[in-house]
């Protein structure tokens, strides 16, 4: 599965709407509730664990790409 | 009254608010970034400041904290209306250094403060009060495990969190507080 569509199924967005430069709290879906359910959903799907401070990184889809990537993941 | 001056938790220490840092406090709590949360707006003067703070070294009913992260003072920590009597107390926090206003950090700021107040307080009701057309805090409340029970008529919601929600719903987002 794309990234894209990960991050459209957690925040509940047209995968349209899902660019590298969606940002966090760009959207009003994109919370930090919504923050949560989309780590537990990259967390699953990929089978990583994040590092608390990746979690408080991830503030745009490109950067969670580049997060992503440094824990092993082959986009 | 609490004799507690520190609480760890989450990567999130609480400790209890002193003299040498009310006035940057002050400052923080003037800034309209933080002001306009609030649902007392008024500004506070340094002598303002000061007469609280000095009725706070006798209250047995209310406990502030600085909460600190990363070894840096981010924010402010509160357990006001304490009862022990009635067991229970309402929370508050703010946190003013902007690289940790959300995402997760305001999450391990309120399970420390949540905890310290069940745990250590001993009480079994906490008590909050959020607008209706503020959806973020709502959102936040409710994934902390609050109820909403009463709007009041000028929109204000009253919510409650109690152990056994609480547990459940920091369960689901505390799995990803790995410090």
């Amino acid at each position: 599965m794309q990234l894209e569509q990960l991050f459209s199924d957690a925040l509940g967005i047209p995968v349209e709407q899902v660019s590298d430069v969606l940002s966090y709290q760009g959207i009003p879906q994109w919370d930090s509730v919504a923050h949560m359910g989309l780590i537990a959903h990259l967390e699953d799907h990929y089978g990583i664990l994040l590092d608390t401070d990746d979690i408080i990184d991830m503030s745009s889809v490109a950067k969670a790409r580049e997060i992503l990537k440094k824990n092993g993941v082959e986009l | 009254m609490t004799n507690l001056k520190e609480f760890a938790r989450y990567g999130v220490k609480l400790v209890a608010l002193a003299q040498d840092d009310i006035e940057m406090v002050r400052q923080w709590r003037n800034d309209p970034k933080i002001a306009n949360l609030m649902l007392d707006k008024t500004y506070i003067t340094s002598e303002m400041q000061q007469c609280w703070f000095d009725r706070l070294q006798h209250a047995t009913d209310q406990f502030y904290y600085l909460v600190w992260f990363k070894n840096q003072p981010i924010g402010v920590a509160s357990l006001i209306k304490v009862n022990r009597d009635a067991g229970c107390c309402e929370p508050g926090m703010y946190i003013y250094v902007d690289e940790y206003r959300n995402n997760i950090v305001p999450f391990c700021v309120a399970f420390a403060l949540n905890d310290l107040a069940f745990e250590e307080l001993g009480v079994s009701q906490l008590f909050g009060k959020i607008f209706a057309n503020n959806q973020p805090s709502v959102r936040f409340h409710e994934a902390c495990g609050y109820r909403h029970y009463e709007t009041q008529e000028d929109g204000l919601g009253l919510y409650v969190l109690e152990p056994e929600p609480y547990l459940a719903a920091r369960a689901h987002i505390a799995r990803f507080i790995r410090y």
